[in-house]
């Protein structure tokens, strides 16, 4: 297959998870997930 | 072929070009510095929380939304968009830990650097490709606990990795959230105390001695976090090495001088590529080959 196809393939599927996303309103069920520093990245930190 | 002053003069100015286009994509990424909200921008680069970052990587955010139960379709989206048009681009000019390692870089660049052949180049990256789908793996068991209401169960078994499996670990949280929360909170009272030294979580050992690992390799070796190791770049190579926008070769004007190999900061062997299009996953269109090619022959291609 041609590169240039592969290339379109991989922006078309992009595409269709973004459309697919909007209309579930996933970008509504990030916002909290986006703003919160997780106990991973925290893990081990000292604290005073 | 000679490689001239004007040429390196050129190479000077396109890294320090990349440093300031780097740096402001960082800022754009931390606008709480500018009392700025949180925003929903989702970039292939590595960019874990912090205190001021308003935007996620699309890693970290893949990561928290598979361990939630949740199908990662909008970091996936991103992923694939940018892919397909810019391949690994973003690891160039938009990463804040290729920035990091740019800058760090650029400050040892009297020191003697290490480049592996293409063979290693190529086999080391496997270690990435295991931590990339290791990560994965965790976070969907993770997800399918979650998903069977087994939530405080499964987040007790799998600990501090029960949230983003890979950011725990990964160096660039080390940089990006551990040591300015060291600040913010005071606890870096702590290491100048001999009292509290040894209260110090062995986790937190554990993390800070691979974030030295990754910053002695990246002394010796030119962005080799980057090239072997990072989860991001190596999505980001299997989807855009057939990328719309790459680099290539003017076959009428190309000499095989090789000095766009012995430039190349993630050792692509350019000129075993066909000269249309270098289809590498290593790839993050830096430019340095165009910018260094004595003969004008390496260009910018579209399609």
């Amino acid at each position: 297959m041609k590169s240039n196809a592969k290339a379109f393939i991989a922006f078309s599927i992009g595409i269709i998870l973004l459309a697919t996303a909007i209309s579930e309103g996933q970008f509504g069920d990030i916002a909290d997930l986006i703003v919160d520093i997780t106990s991973s990245a925290l893990a081990g930190i000292p604290t005073p | 072929m000679t490689w001239h002053k004007k040429d390196k003069v050129n190479m000077t100015k396109l890294r320090l070009l990349r440093i300031f286009v780097q740096f402001i994509m960082f800022l754009l990424m931390n606008l709480s510095f500018f009392l700025i909200g949180a925003t929903w921008l989702v970039l292939p680069v590595v960019m874990p929380k912090s205190i001021f970052t308003t935007s996620e990587g699309a890693f970290d955010l893949l990561q928290r939304m598979l361990t939630t139960a949740i199908i990662p379709l909008v970091p996936l989206a991103f992923f694939f968009i940018i892919g397909a048009v810019f391949g690994r681009m973003f690891c160039s000019w938009g990463c804040p830990f290729g920035l990091f390692q740019d800058i760090i870089g650029f400050l040892t660049s009297k020191i003697n650097k290490y480049e592996p052949t293409k063979d290693s180049n190529d086999s080391y990256r496997q270690i990435g490709e295991f931590i990339t789908g290791g990560t994965v793996l965790v976070a969907v068991v993770i997800g399918i606990g979650v998903g069977l209401g087994d939530t405080e169960q499964i987040r007790a078994s799998f600990g501090v990795f029960s949230e983003q499996p890979w950011t725990a670990l990964s160096p660039a949280t080390f940089l990006f959230t551990v040591i300015p929360l060291l600040f913010y909170w005071g606890g870096i009272e702590s290491f100048f105390n001999l009292n509290t030294l040894g209260q110090i979580d062995i986790f937190f050992w554990i993390r800070f001695i691979i974030f030295a690992g990754g910053l002695i390799l990246i002394i010796y070796v030119p962005r080799g976090w980057c090239r072997w190791f990072c989860p991001v770049g190596i999505i980001m190579g299997q989807i855009g090495k057939n990328s719309m926008i790459g680099v290539g070769r003017n076959i009428t004007k190309c000499t095989h001088c090789g000095i766009c190999e012995d430039v190349c900061p993630m050792g692509v062997r350019i000129l075993s590529h066909p000269p249309e299009k270098v289809r590498s996953e290593h790839c993050t269109l830096c430019l340095d080959c165009v910018a260094a090619c004595p003969d004008d022959a390496m260009e910018i291609k579209y399609l």
